[in-house]
């Protein structure tokens, strides 16, 4: 069962595996011990928490806005927050998707319309991200990423339905 | 910007907002460390104990963690392998304010009941 420790991440092992092994060894080996250990390890993973020590401060706002400003790990999101994002995300889909198939039909398949079309799901990805993954970004700053990364997209499909 | 003791109250209450699946389990694991400090294994004996509920490791570290994470438990010195915790005042004050609303809860649950 002690197996299952090593699925968390390396630096939360250094911080708490020992404690968690010791804990697990105390336990009867069931599969609700391994669930628990496997949702434990996801949430290690996905949900990662300012570790104390790490930051070299035991001050979890101080943590949090370095990581703010250095943007290297996803900051806080609210449930609200996420379904907002995962809302927009589906709507920009449909309405994206909605208008590839209106160009489709009035252009036929010219290669800007195929990049168009290839480019809607990544764009609608982006869009719905900007509130959560971006959140510490201002609104200038998400704009000028996501129209990069959208124009990129773009001009890559479009060079891929030109070869073709 | 004035403070008053109602917003420094619902402030410390709000310390344990957002810890989604983990918000029960942190809750019991403050009112465990209520009692003094403990590590893992004497966490999950007293809760069992106290809630009749019994914390998986992955559950009881994800809530541990997050505990950690915002200040309302600290680590003390490693006893043999096992790490004990204690509150700290913040976690204090969050476990005062959360029991008070709980209790404020449940005391209007029970007034309607008996009106009932």
């Amino acid at each position: 069962m002690k197996v299952l420790i090593r699925l968390y991440p390396r630096a939360w092992r250094a911080r708490y595996g020992d404690e968690l092994a010791s804990l697990v060894a105390a336990e009867r080996p069931t599969l609700r011990l391994a669930l628990d250990l496997i949702a434990g390890a996801i949430d290690a993973r996905v949900n990662r928490q300012p570790l104390p020590g790490d930051a070299g401060s035991s001050d979890h706002r101080g943590v949090a806005m370095r990581q703010a400003i250095l943007h290297c790990e996803p900051v806080h999101v609210t449930r609200a927050e996420s379904l907002r994002s995962a809302a927009v995300m589906i709507g920009a889909t449909v309405l994206l998707a909605g208008v590839s198939l209106a160009l489709k039909s009035w252009f036929g398949k010219t290669p800007l319309v195929e990049a168009f079309m290839t480019s809607t799901f990544p764009l609608a990805f982006l869009v719905g991200v900007s509130g959560t993954y971006f959140k510490p970004y201002t609104r200038s700053a998400r704009a000028i990423i996501i129209g990069t990364v959208a124009l990129l997209v773009f001009l890559i499909s479009l060079t891929a339905a030109m070869v073709n | 910007m004035r403070i008053t003791r109602g917003d420094a109250k619902k402030r410390a209450a709000d310390e344990l907002d957002d810890f989604g699946r983990f918000g029960e389990p942190a809750l019991l694991i403050l009112v465990s460390l209520a009692g003094g400090p403990k590590h893992g294994y004497a966490m999950t004996e007293d809760i069992a104990a106290v809630a009749d509920a019994r914390l998986g490791p992955g559950t009881l570290y994800g809530a541990l963690t997050r505990l950690e994470a915002r200040g309302l438990i600290e680590r003390l010195e490693a006893d043999d392998r096992r790490n004990p915790y204690r509150l700290t005042a913040l976690g204090e004050r969050a476990l005062r304010a959360r029991l008070a609303s709980i209790q404020a809860v449940a005391r209007i649950g029970q007034r309607r009941l008996a009106d009932a």
